[in-house]
């Protein structure tokens, strides 16, 4: 009795220390060169737009292809902030002060809405883009983590990416 | 052997794999996480440059004079510097370290270009950091034995040749444009100019321009900006006081100190020619170079420094460079005049700057090999249409390899260069517009002049120590469409051509834009002159 219950304990432990443990490391492993490329894809991505200043189709195509060729669904959500100088100029009521800048905030879908229609957005130096990635499906680690203990809340993802910054130079019309 | 042995010995083989492969892939993570923040903080720290240099040239009423200029690229260079300092000094990087890993920065500017680099200096014979002299965008052109001349190109039609053409010495600047375009010259002043003159079928005469001034007064305080109506005369912008005298006949007054000092002009000349002028003397200058040059000079004919055939990437063949037709018009991005200038100075800075990091390599004491890297056409695109710095920093280490990597950063806001986009246009409803502004082609009858991009920026007068004074030149608020919808705007080369896509008559529009295109042009200081 006492021996084949360590039998039993055995091929369970070497199940989990044989298949599961590597599966970890491995689907692990896999994340984490995921987030690796989707950091360089998204850092690429800004600072292309920071020095072009422009954004086009054929660009966030290319980006949305890139990061999906890691395998998993992402949601990608950017933000472009346009400055607008005007009311520096109007509520500068004393001399010696610098008034302030305003600024106009596009998101995903209203960019996405104007890539649709003109294919491409020209940005003036001053704008801040910025873009953030993150993952929609499960991947294999999180499934496997999942199977041990449960992570709570909606928004457990593991792979993200963010980036933003200054646009630098007057985009082309 | 039992299960248990066979576990043991599973382990001991999967567990050194599995964290020598973690550990590898860590540092292969480390590595790209660094070069992502070195390269992102090389944007960061080039664009503070360009910040800086259009900050204090704006700023900087003698930005123009050679002296001034250096003070203002050395301020940017350690703009530059500090930085980049200030981002890497997370990673224990101080701005010493940080020289030795930029082997050059390149500012190119209107007519040449500065390189900052190291260099051994010949009288104490050491090496030391700082701007090499200025080199020209320049070309030599050597056509059998009676022709050896060369030409100073810039970014845009101005050009400088110097040399033997046809056995005869030549040492001529100008602009270039279609010649057979300016015609109707009438009404020559004293000075032998014509008062007006058609190009391209518009009317171009003098005008009046305004600007808004801070003054200070005795008890050296700063009044409110008041508008003025000035002229450029003998290169200085002389105003007229209507304060002091409500007549044409009053004062005239030059902006010096932040004060008025008064001067003699005739109120005839308070009126500003110089695209009158611009237009003339640019018909003469291109008739002259093209009796010169006209029929002979090729791209073929350029050659290197000492001779030997100047390899160019897009070559115009036996196209004639200076043989002006609506085609090869250097007012027009596509014309062989400007395919063959835009080679030149590519060809011109890919070389010096090649050999400025050659040079590093042998004064550097860092055991990295420091190389050209290839800028991508768009990139060489960038720095041909635009003043702009280009950067480089290699050799730093970042885990499993060495960091390389440069970066452009152009920018239309100096007063170095007036490029197509700088004017803009005012309307009377108190807007601003880019010229290209669909807004614009509709509501011609309001447009009421045309101003460089300068004239809407903040300006700062110093009063005393601590107390600075801001105004703007022009108080015009951006129009709304041009702040939001950069894209949609028509292109400045069917506006020149005046050939819209909609087939919209915009001649009004294109009198304003060309009018003060050429006044800008004309007044910009030049230093082949």
């Amino acid at each position: 009795m006492g021996e084949s219950f360590i039998t039993v304990m055995a091929i369970a432990l070497a199940a989990v220390l044989m298949f599961v443990f590597p599966m970890m490391t491995i689907a692990d492993r896999n994340d984490d060169i995921s987030q690796l490329s989707i950091q360089t894809a998204t850092t690429e991505f800004v600072n292309d737009i920071r020095t072009t200043g422009t954004l086009s189709e054929d660009k966030y195509d290319q980006f949305i292809q890139n990061i999906a060729s890691t395998g998993n669904t992402y949601e990608v959500e950017m933000e472009i902030q346009i400055l607008d100088e005007n009311t520096s100029k109007v509520s500068q009521a004393e001399m010696t002060k610098i008034g302030e800048n305003t600024y106009y905030s596009l998101y995903t879908s209203q960019i996405n809405e104007k890539l649709a229609g003109d294919r491409k957005i020209a940005l003036k130096e001053g704008d801040i883009i910025s873009v953030s990635v993150k993952n929609t499906n499960e991947t294999i680690s999180q499934s496997l983590k999942n199977f041990f203990y449960k992570i709570a809340g909606n928004d457990t993802y593991q792979i993200a990416a963010k980036h933003s910054g200054i646009v630098t130079v007057n985009g082309a019309k | 052997m039992k299960l248990q042995g066979l576990t043991i010995i599973f382990i001991i083989i999967i567990l050194p794999i599995s964290l020598v492969l973690s550990e590898y892939v860590q540092a292969q993570i480390q590595t790209i996480t660094n070069q992502t923040t070195y390269s992102t903080t090389l944007r960061d720290a080039t664009y503070d440059a360009v910040k800086s240099f259009q900050l204090n040239t704006v700023n900087n009423k003698f930005s123009s004079i050679s002296d001034s200029k250096l003070r203002d690229l050395e301020a940017s260079i350690s703009t530059f510097y500090n930085s980049l300092a200030m981002a890497m000094n997370v990673s224990g990087y101080t701005q010493e370290d940080l020289q030795g890993y930029i082997p050059a920065v390149v500012y190119t500017l209107y007519d040449g270009y500065y390189i900052y680099s190291k260099y051994t200096n010949q009288s104490t014979k050491q090496t030391e950091y700082g701007v090499k002299p200025y080199i020209y965008y320049t070309a030599r052109y050597v056509v059998g034995t009676n022709c050896d001349f060369v030409i100073n190109y810039t970014l845009d039609n101005y050009i400088s040749i110097k040399g033997i053409v046809n056995n005869n010495y030549v040492n001529e600047s100008g602009f270039l444009i279609n010649p057979s375009k300016v015609t109707n010259e009438v009404g020559m002043d004293s000075n032998g100019y014509p008062t007006s003159l058609n190009y391209d079928g518009l009317t171009i005469t003098s005008e009046r321009l305004k600007e808004y001034l801070i003054i200070v007064n005795d008890k050296n305080e700063s009044m409110p900006a008041t508008e003025y109506e000035y002229a450029y005369h003998n290169n200085n912008k002389v105003y007229f006081d209507k304060e002091n005298n409500g007549t044409l006949n009053g004062k005239y007054f030059i902006y010096s100190s932040n004060r008025k000092m008064y001067i003699e002009v005739k109120p005839e000349e308070l009126y500003q020619t110089s695209a009158v002028r611009y237009y003339h003397e640019a018909k003469k200058f291109s008739n002259y170079i093209q009796g010169l040059l006209g029929d002979m000079i090729t791209a073929q004919h350029a050659v290197n420094p000492d001779g030997t055939k100047l390899d160019i990437s897009i070559n115009t063949g036996s196209e004639k460079l200076f043989n002006f037709t609506s085609e090869n018009d250097p007012m027009l991005e596509t014309s062989n005049f400007n395919e063959h200038r835009r080679e030149i100075i590519k060809s011109s800075i890919q070389t010096n700057l090649q050999v400025a990091i050659n040079t590093y390599n042998g004064v550097s004491t860092s055991t990295y090999e420091f190389a050209l890297p290839k800028l991508s056409e768009i990139e060489w695109d960038k720095v041909v249409n635009n003043i702009g710095v280009i950067s480089f920093m290699q050799g730093i280490p970042i885990g499993s390899k060495y960091f390389n990597d440069y970066c452009v950063i152009t920018n239309n806001k100096n007063k170095e260069y007036i490029s197509k986009d700088s004017i803009c246009i005012t309307t009377s409803d108190n807007e601003f517009h880019k010229v290209g502004c669909k807004k614009l082609v509709k509501n011609q009858q309001l447009i009421d002049g045309a101003y460089h991009i300068l004239d809407f920026e903040r300006q700062n007068v110093k009063i005393a120590e601590g107390n600075t004074s801001y105004f703007y030149p022009r108080k015009n608020l951006q129009c709304y469409d041009c702040i939001i919808n950069i894209g949609k705007l028509n292109s400045i080369e069917d506006i020149i051509s005046g050939n819209l896509e909609s087939g919209e008559d915009i001649n009004i529009l294109r009198t304003k834009y060309l009018t003060a295109l050429a006044r800008e042009k004309y007044e910009l200081y030049k230093t082949t002159k």
